[in-house]
């Protein structure tokens, strides 16, 4: 602080001015000479009180001039505290605001949440944009996305932040910074900001350009919430993590309208229950004792985040359920047990309920209660068979076929549709072959080790997909390994090669793993499951009727090819449609009618990952924040203009009162 | 050293009051008014109840034996009545408030100076007394004709506000007896005054006054803020004579000082009426024309 500065704010110590002289005009009172004194009663206590109560409200606004004044010589020398953005060179700037909407958001900072901190500083930062500037607002809950694109409408911009929701997603603000960087690169402007409002979501950002001011927003929280509480016949599965800051034993209440004693058939161990928080998840197990009992779970006691403090048990039948159709022999292990598809379905979807089928269901109602199939080397199938597998795949289902020397080996009336044409063919061959990795590259990087796959051969799809059928993955020589084909609400996936390990190398690879994943993962989108995670889109068909009411009301519906303001009419032919569920919690999904209970939940990253954090070179060189350079000196000057109006006009009030009451009592 | 009488004098301000005099006498009356005294005389003017010091030869025997009251037969008779005034000069007779043109004291001079016009114009001799004012104030024995209202003038011309009645009013009852002592049978004494420090005895003094064959009227000369008190929220009030202050809220105090100057004027309009006498309330922001026709009339016997 400046001398200047100290000597304004000394001014400041003036207050008690008109204090003393308050205080000796009441002592005061003003004095006459009247011959008659003799004649008038006192009243000395009363006039003493009515000056009190006269001058208050003068002696406050005057007591106010006094602080106005002093804090407007000592402006813009004194800053107030709020985002600002710097303008180094006074030009207009292109800024991208980052804001995390994911779910550790809601944890509180300060007794407000992460989220309402973070809304204040866009509202801040967006206060001192001037005309000119280019907004940007990209939201880092996962999928990160663009709320704003770049939009010189200041206006507009504000619109855009108060319509902002909080989430309950995942983050991904590797990809939104990217988003934002791309956003504002192509703008003409001397300068580029990119600014993110979150907690850094175990992030530790040192790119130069990035900045996050918001210090307060990356105070580890003491937090344990519960992830979901699945229910699979008479078990209950709870799972719940824990930051690292989370201190305190923890205990599991049941909220529901049937007493402790008839839902579980050890009450006691559910009362007696005493977590001890540790960084990362657990889970929890227990038997019901009524399986079909509507309850909700609530952890105690209340911390930093009672958002993800309370879960309702999932009801029976949202499992994800897989059917895999295999000969033991064929994709068996040495070792015994399950087979290698089902032991990489539970590698990929631990919660998963698999259930291994001796020969595919020749009725619809058999396969209705499962989300996907994995078929293996099947040796045709009947038109039986067929026919339900079409209806059940026209119903959201998701089937994997893994085509191998038996499906060369057709019977008469057996056909290898929906999967392929009869065409394809059983290719032995002894060389090793490989696959094309490029080709895979949607699979994610497991796709990269996709050499010698072959054992004993290959099946040819040239000319054996179906039609729809679209070419996913190849091999080297360019013949198709992977067809991938859209059958109504479901989807099929054909692969050439088998998983059993004598014929292929396919099931001990790592793609094997991403290509379950992904069809796990379609299956989820399509049929539902348990659980999926929030953000995760549901893809629903088109020309079906459907609604999602969720947790908050029904979740809007968008349906491909069409804009917004287009769902309403009927102009829009529409395509298929999708629900993204933005909250955690169960969601009724009702379909032509047939009503689907889907649950969504948080990543257990957005409580156990700890705060992010920004290398404090990165903060200082590209911050592009100036955290206090607020000239408050216009609102002052009115704060002491208005102080005068009141002042002046309460003293014309009370001499104009004085007077009415003199004339009135002299005439 | 003391200068002289001359020296003191305004003659600016003599004129002046000379002038506001007559205006006001002409005003009143000219010519036309005959001095009147009831009591001994030859035409019958009705009776009076008796009181203490009556001369018994006017007594109505049969009005005795008839109504068992004693009654004073009353006569009018065409003679000359002088004029006694009584000039409140102390330092209470000092004050002006913003709403009136002048001080107590300088309206009761041209009260005094008026009426002393008036007398003379009717061939009535006229005196003056003081209460107050200082070593000037010198009183003027009765006498007639234009010199006599010139004296007066000069007297009222010269006296100040100053001094006060003294503990328990006992210049007062000195000067009033005196006065008292003075003034013969027939006499007019009209006593200009606020009042205010007369005290418990005020009353009854100028009441025995009214004795003996004199006529006795009062008038009360307050200023508008006396009369009203129109002032609002505290106020610290400083008696002019004597070191009372009292702090109020004026406007809640208002009410209660109004009742008590009324009962003070209550206490004198009583006291004088058991001797013929009047009180006139006059306020120095009103017109002096109908101040002197009041106290006229009301040594008329007539109501103010």
């Amino acid at each position: 602080m400046s001398f200047l500065v100290a000597a304004a704010l000394a001014v400041g110590l003036l207050v008690v001015a008109p204090i003393v002289a308050h205080l000796l005009r009441r002592g005061r009172t003003p004095e006459r000479i009247f011959p008659p004194a003799a004649l008038v009663a006192r009243l000395e206590a009363h006039s003493k009180e009515r000056a009190r109560l006269e001058d208050r409200t003068l002696l406050s606004l005057r007591t106010l001039m006094v602080v106005v004044l002093s804090v407007l010589g000592a402006t813009p020398l004194v800053r107030c505290s709020r985002l600002t953005v710097e303008r180094p060179h006074g030009a207009s700037i292109a800024l991208a605001l980052v804001i995390d909407d994911s779910h550790s958001m809601r944890a509180q900072v300060q007794g407000e949440t992460r989220w309402s901190l973070a809304l204040e500083g866009a509202r801040q930062l967006l206060r001192s944009a001037r005309d000119g500037d280019a907004i940007a607002i990209v939201l880092s809950g996962k999928p990160a996305r663009v709320a704003l694109s770049p939009t010189t409408d200041l206006q507009a911009a504000r619109a855009a932040l108060g319509d902002l929701q909080q989430s309950d997603r995942g983050s991904d603000l590797e990809n939104a910074i990217t988003l934002a960087r791309s956003a504002i690169a192509n703008l003409e402007r001397s300068e580029r900001k990119l600014i993110v409002l979150g907690d850094l979501s175990g992030s530790a950002l040192d790119a130069p350009d990035v900045s996050a001011p918001l210090e307060n927003l990356r105070q580890p929280v003491n937090d344990c919430g519960l992830l979901d509480a699945r229910r699979q016949g008479d078990r209950l599965t709870v799972s719940l993590a824990c930051s690292a800051a989370a201190t305190g034993a923890r205990s599991l209440r049941v909220l529901g309208k049937q007493p402790v004693e008839s839902l579980f058939a050890d009450p006691g161990r559910l009362t007696r229950l005493a977590l001890e928080p540790h960084l990362g998840s657990q889970v929890l197990s227990f038997v019901l004792s009524d399986p079909n009992a509507d309850f909700e779970l609530e952890l105690g006691p209340a911390d930093a985040n009672p958002s993800n403090d309370r879960v309702r048990v999932s009801p029976a039948g949202t499992e994800l359920d897989v059917a895999v159709v295999t000969d033991d022999a064929a994709a068996g292990v040495i070792t015994g047990g399950p087979t290698v598809i089902e032991q990489a379905l539970l590698a990929v979807r631990p919660e998963a309920i698999i259930r291994p089928l001796a020969v595919l269901p020749d009725e619809t109602r058999e396969l209705q209660g499962y989300a996907a199939l994995v078929l293996n080397d099947p040796s045709g199938l009947g038109p039986e068979s067929r026919g339900a597998l079409g209806e059940w795949l026209d119903a959201g289902g998701v089937a994997l076929g893994l085509l191998g020397p038996a499906s060369s080996g057709l019977q008469l009336s057996s056909t290898l549709e929906p999967f392929a044409e009869r065409s394809a063919r059983w290719e032995p061959g002894t060389a090793p072959l490989d696959a094309d990795p490029a080709s895979l590259s949607w699979l994610g990087p497991e796709s990269q080790r996709v050499g010698a796959l072959t054992r004993s051969g290959r099946v040819r799809l040239d000319g054996a997909g179906l039609p729809g059928s679209s070419v996913v993955g190849s091999w080297r020589d360019g013949a198709p390994l992977l067809l991938r084909r859209a059958v109504g609400a479901g989807l099929v996936l054909t692969c050439g090669l088998p998983a059993s390990v004598e014929q292929s190398d396919l099931a001990l690879r790592p793609v094997f793993l991403a290509l379950l994943d992904q069809l796990l993962t379609e299956a989820e989108q399509r049929r539902g499951s348990g659980s999926s995670w929030v953000g995760e889109r549901w893809v629903f068909p088109a020309a079906r009727t459907i609604s999602v009411e969720g947790p908050t009301g029904p979740l809007r519906l968008a349906t491909e090819g069409c804009d917004a303001a287009a769902q309403s009419s009927t102009a829009c032919t529409p395509g298929e449609q999708s629900a993204t569920p933005e909250l955690a919690g169960q969601y009724v999904v009702t379909s032509d009618g047939v009503a689907q209970v889907r649950t969504a939940r948080i990543d257990e990253r957005e409580i156990t990952d700890p705060p992010g954090s920004i290398r404090p070179a990165t903060q200082e060189a590209g911050s592009g924040m100036d955290p206090g350079s607020v000239d408050a000196s216009p609102e002052l000057a009115l704060v002491l203009l208005a102080a005068f109006a009141a002042e002046l006009a309460l003293r014309l009030g009370g001499e104009a009162r004085r007077r009415q009451r003199a004339a009135r009592a002299l005439h | 050293m003391r200068r002289s009488l001359l020296q003191q004098l305004d003659w600016a301000a003599l004129g002046r009051l000379r002038l506001a005099a007559r205006r006001v006498a002409d005003g009143v009356w000219v010519g036309t008014h005959e001095s009147r005294r009831r009591g001994a005389g030859l035409e019958f003017a009705g009776h009076r109840s008796y009181v203490p010091g009556d001369d018994l030869r006017w007594l109505d025997q049969r009005a005795l034996l008839r109504h068992e009251r004693l009654l004073i037969k009353q006569f009018e008779t065409e003679t000359e009545r002088p004029l006694r005034l009584v000039v409140d000069a102390t330092a209470s007779m000092g004050f002006r408030s913003e709403q009136a043109s002048s001080s107590k004291l300088d309206f009761a001079a041209l009260i005094a100076a008026a009426l002393t016009r008036v007398a003379v114009r009717s061939g009535d001799p006229v005196g003056i007394d003081f209460l107050g004012g200082g070593a000037a104030a010198e009183s003027l024995p009765v006498a007639g004709g234009l010199e006599a209202f010139e004296r007066a003038l000069v007297q009222l011309s010269l006296v100040e506000p100053a001094g006060h009645l003294g503990e328990r009013g006992a210049e007062l009852e000195n000067t009033l007896n005196a006065v008292g002592r003075r003034t013969v049978r027939g006499s007019l004494i009209i006593v200009i005054s606020d009042l205010l420090e007369f005290g418990d005895s005020g009353p009854r003094l100028l009441a025995m006054l009214g004795t003996a064959g004199r006529q006795v009227v009062v008038a009360q000369i307050l200023d508008p803020l006396e009369a009203l008190f129109p002032l609002e929220g505290p106020v610290r009030l400083k008696a002019s004579e004597g070191p009372l202050e009292v702090e109020t809220n004026a406007s809640l105090a208002r009410a209660g000082y109004l009742e008590a100057l009324a009962a003070l004027q209550a206490r004198f309009r009583e006291a004088l009426r058991i001797h013929g006498g009047e009180l006139v309330i006059c306020r120095t922001d009103a017109d002096p024309v109908r101040a002197v026709r009041s106290l006229l009339r009301a040594a008329e016997g007539r109501s103010a």
